[in-house]
């Protein structure tokens, strides 16, 4: 008798627990949807000279230029995808001088296609600290993704002589941050 | 059949499933058991499975998420659904998926009734998935480095595994005396495709500079060995896919993939006339990956500093992303490598009573041994993984409900839950075997939001009977 009502309890259990199998509403075409935004900062340029490197045989060298590849803009990830940039530039100057700082964006064609100017004042006394931040959005991010080379200018501006034991430098430290936005 | 199986797991495998069959270990009247331990106390004349039909198993199981909290349809932003899981796991939450298809499968007793030995052999297929969850790299894809300065983003988080392959096997079984059976059984694995990326380590940061804006550092030592793919791997590939993987699988699964070694091993001991233990030990095994090998690299440190900066190494200006590329290449390689099977052990503790006094409620098969219409029991499982093993532990209560109709119910405590209660029922009418097995039963009522699921399902012809 004990044996018999143990089994029609087992064998209920089974049929309610089968009886019991559901799902909640699951939509995976959502998966369509993902989109993601992430947002790196890194590094973008350094450079550093000292008061003596803008004198060569005594005489003042005014300008200094330089030249860099930007292979990392031109790929379909920063093509498709990169929505928003900032750029930053600080600069520190403990030379008696004043410079004049540029950054020169230049298309495939080797033609330049937008600046960034920057008006360094001279040191008297305490360090100057010059920044800028310039933003590429909507508007403007097609300059960026047209840009193949970036020339980087100073340009000392007149004033007090400098000596190859002249004391000071300027510096630039510069980062990059850029937004996706991934579909 | 195998191939829509193979898919589907496939397909599910971005979800879930944990290798524990704790329903099958032990359940002695249905023959799959002897994979699991080839010391079981079997009972059998002979048996042989349907083929294709005889051993269809399947597990998903995932910790930290679950199916519902990436798919739910509630309006809730996948993005967001995905970000939100991102931050309630771990680096050590992991989604795993394991799928079994028996091709064929048979036994035999030999020796006589005092001295029964069992030889049983077969061929199954199986599917063997381990992902972690690469937490760091995730949040790095999802939200970039600019709110995280100062983080080390951990690239070992990066740790998975896949693996389709076919095994041949045969075993041994023999009782030595009243109180001991021991059983083994060989195994020859070809591995169809095999995936391996467990080994990695390296960092990265971005943190506050004075000079630089940032000091930025990259240590990479990631590796990702394939075998069996080369061929679709190729950039140059442009064959049918389809048709190809139709002719290369059959030939990969007979004995014609990268092949290995393996054996299982196992006891039953009763100390009492109704107490049982017993213990095993399967896939103790390797596969050596010799053909159809590519790999890949990510090795190498690099501080970025800039595209122009003239702290450069060599002083030039304009070189900064080729020195990246230089100082951590991306390398394809072809050399051969081995891989463990994932090491399973498992073992049992029984206590029967309710002696069958022959009350004309069950004769069962005729079978003089089993005099026992119920047990209770628990069990051990413990696997290897990639990192720590994972373990479960269960409770089982077995009963005879009718003539030819058994039960086992479990309650497994595991990684994945403290809540998982299963059933497993097989039958016999005649010699024809039926047999059907499932775990976390509770979470039937929302299988979308379950953890793991396991199910086993199956049909034998069965000449003898065992009980026990």
């Amino acid at each position: 008798m004990k044996y018999r009502f143990c089994n029609r309890i087992i064998l209920l259990t089974l049929l309610v627990l089968s009886s019991f199998s559901c799902s909640s509403d699951l939509d995976y075409n959502q998966v369509n949807d993902f989109n993601i935004q992430p947002v790196f900062t890194t590094n973008l340029a350094y450079l550093e000279a000292k008061a003596p490197d803008f004198v060569e045989n005594n005489v003042e060298q005014p300008i200094f230029g330089y030249l860099t590849n930007t292979e990392f803009l031109n790929n379909t990830f920063v093509d498709q995808d990169l929505v928003k940039a900032e750029m930053y530039f600080r600069i520190k100057n403990t030379i008696n001088r004043a410079y004049r700082f540029n950054v020169t964006f230049l298309n495939a064609a080797g033609t330049p296609i937008y600046t960034i100017a920057m008006n360094v004042p001279a040191y008297s006394g305490t360090e100057t600290l010059t920044e800028k931040t310039e933003t590429f959005a909507a508007a403007n991010i097609a300059i960026l993704k047209n840009t193949t080379k970036l020339a980087f200018t100073i340009v000392m501006l007149p004033g007090p002589p400098l000596t190859e034991s002249s004391p000071g430098r300027i510096e630039l430290s510069s980062s990059v941050t850029a937004y996706f936005d991934v579909k | 059949m195998r191939k829509i199986v193979t898919l589907l797991c496939l397909l599910v495998s971005s979800y879930c499933f944990s290798q524990n069959k704790e329903v099958l270990y032990n359940f002695t009247p249905t023959p799959q058991t002897l994979l699991t331990n080839p010391g079981a106390d079997v009972k059998y004349k002979w048996f042989f499975g349907v083929p294709l039909l005889s051993g269809i198993s399947a597990n998903a199981g995932s910790t930290g998420f679950d199916a519902y909290s990436l798919f739910a349809k509630n309006n809730v932003d996948f993005t967001t659904k995905v970000k939100n899981v991102v931050a309630a796991t771990n680096k050590n939450d992991y989604v795993t998926a394991n799928e079994q298809l028996e091709i064929f499968t048979g036994g035999v007793r030999i020796g006589g009734e005092d001295d029964p030995s069992y030889i049983s052999f077969g061929m199954y297929q199986e599917f063997d998935s381990f992902i972690y969850m690469p937490k760091d790299l995730a949040i790095l894809a999802l939200y970039g480095n600019k709110d995280y300065i100062g983080k080390n983003f951990n690239l070992g988080d990066l740790n998975a595994k896949a693996e389709v392959l076919s095994v041949f096997h045969v075993g041994f079984n023999k009782q030595l005396n009243e109180k001991l059976i021991v059983g083994g059984r060989a195994k020859i694995y070809s591995s169809i495709f095999n995936a391996t990326s467990t080994h990695n380590s390296g960092y990265f940061y971005t943190t506050q500079d004075s000079n630089l804006i940032y000091n930025q550092v990259i240590h990479s030592d990631l590796q990702l060995n394939t075998s069996g793919a080369a061929k679709y791997l190729d950039e140059n590939y442009n064959g049918d896919l389809g048709t190809d993987l139709v002719n290369d699988i059959p030939k990969k699964a007979f004995l014609g993939g990268n092949l290995g070694l393996g054996m299982d091993l196992g006891l039953t001991y009763y100390p009492q006339k109704n107490i049982q233990l017993t213990a095993s030990l399967v896939d103790i095994g390797f596969i050596n990956h010799t053909k159809d090998v590519v790999g890949y690299t990510f090795k190498g440190d690099y501080a970025f500093k800039g595209v122009l900066t003239n702290f450069n190494e060599d002083g030039t200006v304009d070189d900064a992303y080729q020195d990246f590329k230089d100082a951590i290449p991306f390398d394809t390689i072809y050399k051969k490598y081995k891989t463990q099977r994932p090491l399973k052990f498992y073992s049992s503790f029984q206590y029967s009573f309710e002696e069958d006094r022959g009350d004309g409620e069950c004769n069962c098969e005729g079978n003089d041994e089993s005099m026992y219409r119920s047990a209770v029991g628990a069990q051990f499982f413990a696997m290897s993984t990639p990192r720590t093993p994972m373990l479960a532990l269960t409770a089982y209560y077995r009963r005879r409900i009718l003539k030819g109709l058994q039960m086992k119910a479990t309650y497994t405590i595991d990684s994945y839950s403290f809540s998982n209660v299963g059933l497993g029922l097989t039958t016999k009418i005649g010699m024809f075997n039926f047999y059907a097995m499932a775990d976390n039963l509770l979470s039937y009522k929302d299988v979308s939001k379950a953890n793991a699921l396991t199910f086993q399902l199956g049909f034998n012809i069965i000449a003898g009977g065992s009980s026990k």
